[in-house]
């Protein structure tokens, strides 16, 4: 019996649930899509149309979790390293943004400042799959490339915001594979098993 | 003063009831399907264990209807907690002495 694994099941579970990335990925591609400056004002409503259908397929995806894998509840240390996560990944994101805007800097901040809070976070969660590493290390380098020199701030950040919607979403299918490979696939139950006792 | 030998608690070392204990140990609480998805319990292997896991004190077991279908929320309470941890301790004593007795041999 693998202490290590029985203990982190939980957690691996909660951070293994891909398939809610890819709405999440989805909102962050339109966002950058529609932010461009050859956008019409009437992609406004594109982005909400996009958001409202993400909401719909997310909450419909963690259904579909719910009832095949079942429900977890972090515990409160969890829940308070996951909070302040949250509160220092927009930080970093936001500040990401800003240098994009005021500095001409040679590199993308924004997606850069993204991909190293997730990697981080993979860190903190000792949870690093090579999938995330080869996606993010990949989403990381390519910002930090010297080749965003001269680029307009504009196309910089939407660039780098729709980079990171799309490997959002790989990193999403990759992470339910990973999920399936550790908890078993939604069908692998027998029916009965399925509605608990 | 030497140390006491380890003591196995009989009730959390059956290798199912260490599984889920140790598995809900990381959590706040988790339901039914998903202690079956992580130990690989059958249902009613993983509902008589759970049974005999509250009759000790060491889950609480909340019985609960979402969407018109019924879910079984379970959770450690702090003597399960006290005494997973306890047990893991003993089970990390113990091969440490085995692995003493064999490099003296």
């Amino acid at each position: 019996m693998k202490r290590g694994s029985l203990k982190s099941a939980g957690m691996s579970y909660l951070s293994l649930r891909g398939l809610l990335l890819i709405p999440a990925g989805a909102v962050f591609v339109a966002s950058g899509l529609t932010n461009m400056d050859w956008v019409t004002s009437a992609h406004g409503w594109v982005f909400v149309g996009v958001v409202l259908v993400a909401a719909l397929v997310y909450l419909r995806l963690a259904r579909y979790y719910n009832e095949h894998y079942g429900r977890v509840s972090p515990s409160r240390r969890t829940q308070v390293r996951l909070s302040i996560t949250a509160v220092v990944s927009s930080v970093l994101v936001v500040a990401g943004v800003q240098g994009d805007w005021s500095l001409d800097l040679p590199i993308d901040g924004t997606a850069a400042a993204f991909a190293l809070l997730v990697l981080g976070n993979y860190a903190v969660g000792r949870e690093f799959r090579t999938h995330q590493l080869v996606i993010w290390g990949f989403v990381l380098t390519a910002a930090l490339l010297p080749l965003w020199g001269g680029v307009d701030p504009d196309v910089k950040i939407n660039a780098g915001i729709v980079t990171m919607g799309v490997a959002t979403m790989v990193t999403g299918v990759f992470d339910h594979l990973a999920l399936r490979r550790r908890f078993g696939p939604a069908a692998g139950m027998d029916e009965a098993d399925l509605c608990d006792g | 003063m030497a140390e006491s030998a380890p003591f196995l608690d009989r009730l959390i070392h059956e290798p199912g009831r260490l599984a889920i204990l140790t598995v809900l140990s990381s959590v706040a609480s988790a339901d039914f399907v998903f202690l079956q998805r992580a130990t690989g319990l059958t249902k009613g292997n993983l509902s008589s264990h759970l049974a005999k896991l509250e009759e000790a004190g060491l889950v609480e077991i909340e019985k609960r209807f979402i969407r018109k279908k019924p879910n079984t929320n379970v959770a450690l309470t702090a003597l399960g907690g006290e005494r997973i941890a306890h047990h893991w301790d003993q089970l990390e004593r113990l091969k440490r002495l085995s692995e003493e007795v064999l490099r003296d041999e």
